[in-house]
């Protein structure tokens, strides 16, 4: 019987702090289902997205010097993700405008003695409006009724990145319908 | 609206903002006991119907 250890976060967060020493990604900050959690009630999700700038933007994108740095380090490829002390691990390039927006502009959060960055709760929302699937909708709803959110930010957020029509829809379909 | 559906949706809320003011490593370890159970449930099942989530289009969609 293979004993597996139990996941542990931290461990998993100060890998990627090794990554970021290491000099193969820029700043990143969790997002998705993990990072909405942290302002919500605990949200179920497979994996850990973690969202990453690279500094110097190379001309082909690649994620394997990652993949290489992690499996030196015992931690083997699952899928699309990387198996990081328990947690599947996504990475992912903050490509798009707001995306680089959110990691730049993430809460700093220490992790258990782990220092650690979560995309605030406005872009999460933006992001999630932009990303569009029904549970994306649904965790915006979460969002508006923790009242987490401060709203002139979550506009502003909106105006800039061109989806305040696409919230406008979303408020007349689900907040006031 | 009976009193008793009332009184339980009372409950829900109050039970939804106690796991939210929790904090952040213990939220973490009800999702790694969410997860846990989850992959429990695929191995008694042995299925391959899981239902496998699309990744999400980040950046991509549509303003």
């Amino acid at each position: 019987m293979v004993c597996v250890p139990p996941p542990a976060m931290k461990d998993t967060l100060a890998e990627i702090n090794a990554l970021r020493t290491a000099g193969l990604i820029g700043q990143w900050a969790i997002g998705g289902a993990m990072a909405a959690t942290f302002y919500l009630e605990p949200i179920s999700t497979y994996d850990l997205d973690i969202f990453v700038l690279f500094e110097g933007s190379p001309l082909i994108l690649t994620l394997t010097p990652i993949y290489d740095f992690l499996r030196a380090r015992g931690h083997a490829p699952d899928g699309d993700a990387v198996m990081v002390h328990g947690w599947p691990v996504q990475f992912l390039p903050a490509e798009s405008v707001l995306l680089r927006e959110a990691v730049e502009s993430a809460q700093e959060v220490d992790f258990e003695g782990v220092p650690s960055r979560v995309m605030r709760a406005e872009h999460l929302m933006a992001i999630a409006l932009q990303t569009g699937r029904g549970k994306d909708f649904a965790r915006l709803l979460t969002f508006m009724e923790s009242g987490v959110a401060d709203e002139s930010k979550l506009h502003d957020i909106l105006q800039r990145h061109g989806l305040s029509a696409k919230w406008q829809r979303f408020e007349q379909m689900y907040l006031n319908p | 609206m009976s009193p008793l559906f009332q009184k339980t949706l009372e409950s829900k809320a109050a039970r939804r903002q106690r796991l939210m003011a929790l904090p952040y490593p213990e939220k973490v370890r009800i999702v790694e006991q969410m997860r846990a159970a989850a992959r429990e449930i695929r191995q008694a099942e042995n299925s391959t119907l899981i239902l496998r989530e699309e990744p999400p289009p980040y950046g991509g969609g549509n303003p």
